[in-house]
């Protein structure tokens, strides 16, 4: 076995800066720190040059962000330009008023009102799976559903029982318009009980239940999902 | 090193590591919200990124270091606008530029108490800066155990090391960064 190349103290700064010790450790550690300036000193430049790191990594990861920030507030608009606006605002509006009020519109009109896409993950799986995975993230994120769905659905051919890949199938179903197909993802990862996303994917089935016009599937899947806006739904879909 | 005046090394506080999946949550909530200000302010949508990203960083930061305690999501939104308007206005009194609307200045003098001293944050722009010169190896390793929280085994299994080579080259790693930052 390779020794071990690293200096007395490394793995215990570490663990103390990353809040992995147990607390009575810890306050081993932080009596140890007071009777050893050195040592309190060598964990405040530690702290820094995690601090670096993680600045760095954040400052990669910013731009990935804001690629996938889809979101346009309404633009500003001049003063000429508005009686244009208004006199196409008031033609649309006929248009809109046939189109709010026919059947199912209240459905779509809560579905394009709460849907909005999991903002995805950074990691989640195993290492050798990890490039394939993350590579279909930065489709998933970026908006490129099809590729995402692509790549996911060969791995959870070899992991069919992935909550990850059953979950992020099925919400990129569902921002890709194919409520009917998410729903079976989304179904799977809820028959995991132990799935860390099992809140998030009843959501994701009540709106894809939603959709498809089926509102009492949508609710007895809200029921199960501690979302923040769960219960704002559930009071939408109640009136 | 700081040192307080009866000459005790500060104890150092532990990170508070945010969750990226929340981070990005924040980002996209809180985005349109000063791409809007800045539109309303002269601004451009090339300057609400940059601002709002260096605004996203320093709030970043100060979590981490425990500097800002939030209680709840909206005291985050309304600590980051407000360091989108403080940026946007020196970016504009640096231009010689004046924002159209009205910009209330009233929550701004909280702020500074709230964020790292600029000694504190040149040490870890440049610690950080430096880390971007370290080869493509390093750089992976160091990310992957200190910001994506990959254990050593898993990132041994990526390179497709043996677990005691990873923790080796970490230390290497380490040591390289801080002889460039020495």
């Amino acid at each position: 076995m390779e020794p071990a190349y690293t200096s007395p103290g490394h793995d215990q700064t570490d663990r103390y800066l990353l809040q992995q010790m147990s607390a009575t450790e810890e306050q081993q550690f932080i009596n140890d720190m007071q009777a050893d300036p050195a040592l309190a000193a060598a964990v405040e430049e530690q702290r820094r040059v995690i601090l670096g790191i993680r600045r760095a990594a954040m400052e990669n990861d910013l731009s990935q962000f804001h690629a996938t920030e889809t979101q346009k507030p309404a633009t500003v608009i001049s003063f000429p330009a508005r009686k244009l606006w208004m006199a196409a605002a008031i033609a649309g509006l006929l248009v809109a008023c046939f189109w709010l009020f026919r059947p199912g519109a209240a459905n779509q009109r809560l579905y394009t009102q709460y849907f909005k896409p999991d903002p995805g993950l950074l990691t989640a799986m195993g290492a050798s799976d990890q490039y394939e995975f993350d590579k279909a993230m930065v489709d998933y994120k970026t908006g490129n559903y099809t590729a995402a769905i692509t790549a996911w659905s060969k791995q959870l051919a070899v992991k069919p029982a992935s909550d990850s890949l059953l979950y992020f199938i099925g919400v990129a179903e569902l921002a890709n318009d194919q409520a009917g197909k998410a729903i079976p993802y989304l179904e799977k990862t809820v028959a995991q009980k132990n799935s860390v996303f099992i809140s998030d994917a009843y959501w994701y089935l009540a709106l894809a239940w939603l959709k498809e016009q089926k509102p009492a599937e949508a609710r007895k899947a809200l029921e199960h999902s501690r979302h923040e806006k769960a219960a704002d739904l559930t009071a939408a879909l109640n009136k | 090193m700081d040192k307080s005046k009866t000459g005790h090394v500060p104890i150092p506080q532990t990170l508070r590591l945010q969750d990226p999946r929340w981070l990005h949550t924040v980002y996209q909530e809180n985005f349109p919200k000063a791409l809007q200000y800045l539109l309303r302010n002269n601004g451009t949508e090339d300057d609400a990124k940059d601002i709002f990203q260096e605004a996203f960083l320093v709030l970043w930061q100060n979590l981490e270091a425990g500097k800002f305690k939030p209680e709840n999501d909206d005291a985050v939104s309304g600590y980051l606008f407000q360091v989108v308007r403080n940026k946007w206005i020196d970016r504009l009194r640096a231009d010689n530029r004046r924002p159209t609307t009205t910009l209330k200045e009233e929550n701004f003098a909280g702020l500074a108490a709230s964020t790292l001293n600029s000694e504190e944050e040149n040490r870890i722009a440049e610690i950080s800066r430096r880390f971007q010169q370290l080869g493509e190896n390093c750089r992976q390793l160091l990310t992957r155990f200190y910001y994506r929280k990959m254990s050593m085994k898993e990132i041994a299994a990526h390179f497709g090391w043996t677990e005691a080579t990873a923790k080796n080259n970490k230390y290497r790693c380490l040591q390289q960064l801080r002889t460039m930052i020495s």
